[in-house]
């Protein structure tokens, strides 16, 4: 299992990048009113079928050909089960791929946060032409990062620049305490 | 508190940066963020590596790739050189980094002691 729940969003979404999404969704739900932690993220990449749709959520499956097995998706449903929760995968080829861990926030076993706005500018520097919108929800705010509105800020410089990825982290961080 | 009013203000010094490091990269830098490299520690190697090269104004660039297949030597890393000649660092961490960063991006001597044949 990962340490954080800002690893876990990184290794999925870059599930999504993988399969050539153009639009990445994510959205991080934290209320301590309706117990409950959440993370979904939306693509419309390649998709998946019914029979893939069930043998990725095995930890033995895989189209990687650098090794047999594939974890990212079996430790993320994992995740949301340790913490009394549910899992959602939701797919279609050539449409997208919706998947979501929600779990009971009051439970021992939710893994803490991580650096969040580490996780959003790395999957984000993953292909700079993806278009990445962040939505944070928790009982007393809102935030929403979108990286076209960055993109237009920044215009021929890269947001893997060490002081601009730097700067986006702790923005990011800072916006959702 | 900040605001993305501020980012264009960086974002212009950063250009000049840029600017006076001209040329193409001398390195380029690759980390595995495969579900394996993440939970093996990858993040912090990469962002040393990010660090540290800006520090050092190196002409470095720094991506990052899934799963390279050799998950036991997670996190890893390899380095291309300009002619494309690639060192495989393996069981990374952020101090390995800068020291790689300092010697091998730096002064083109590779850290022999941290590569894969080491091992
Ligand atoms: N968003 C997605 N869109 C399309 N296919 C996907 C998506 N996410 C996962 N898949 C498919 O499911 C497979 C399993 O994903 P999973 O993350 O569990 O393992 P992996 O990415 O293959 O390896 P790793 O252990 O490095 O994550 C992938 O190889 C890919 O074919
Ligand atoms: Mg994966």
């Amino acid at each position: 299992m990962m340490e954080s729940l800002s690893s876990t969003l990184l290794d999925i979404a870059s599930n999504s990048v993988r399969a050539c999404a153009k639009n990445i969704g994510i959205t991080f739900v934290d209320s301590f009113r309706q117990d409950l932690v959440s993370l979904e993220i939306k693509d419309d990449g390649k998709g998946m079928d019914e029979e893939m749709i069930q043998k990725v959520q095995d930890p033995f499956f895989t189209t990687r050909t650098t090794r047999r097995i594939g974890l990212g998706i079996p430790f993320f449903k994992e995740m949301a089960e340790q913490c009394e929760g549910t899992f959602v995968l939701e797919s279609k080829v050539n449409v997208g791929t919706r998947i979501k861990a929600s779990m009971k926030k009051s439970h021992w076993d939710v893994p803490p946060r991580g650096d969040m706005g580490d996780a959003i500018v790395l999957a984000i520097c993953m292909d700079e032409s993806i278009h990445f919108h962040f939505d944070y929800i928790s009982d007393e705010k809102t935030f929403c990062f979108d990286s076209l509105e960055i993109r237009e800020i920044l215009g021929d410089v890269s947001i893997a620049e060490a002081e601009i990825s730097s700067w986006l982290k702790a923005y990011i961080n800072e916006s959702i305490q | 508190m900040k605001s993305l009013a501020d980012l264009k203000a960086l974002r212009d010094q950063t250009k000049k940066r840029l600017d006076l490091r001209d040329g193409e990269s001398d390195y380029r830098v690759v980390v595995g963020m495969g579900t394996c490299g993440i939970a093996a520690g990858a993040r912090p190697v990469l962002n040393a590596f990010v660090e540290e090269i800006a520090k050092e104004n190196l002409k470095a660039s720094v991506t990052q790739i899934g799963c390279i297949g050799m998950c036991s030597y997670e996190p890893l890393v390899e380095i291309y050189d300009k002619e494309g000649n690639k060192t495989t660092y393996v069981h990374m961490d952020a101090n390995k980094a800068v020291e790689i960063v300092k010697k091998h991006i730096g002064q083109g001597i590779v850290c022999e002691n941290y590569t894969i044949g080491a091992k």
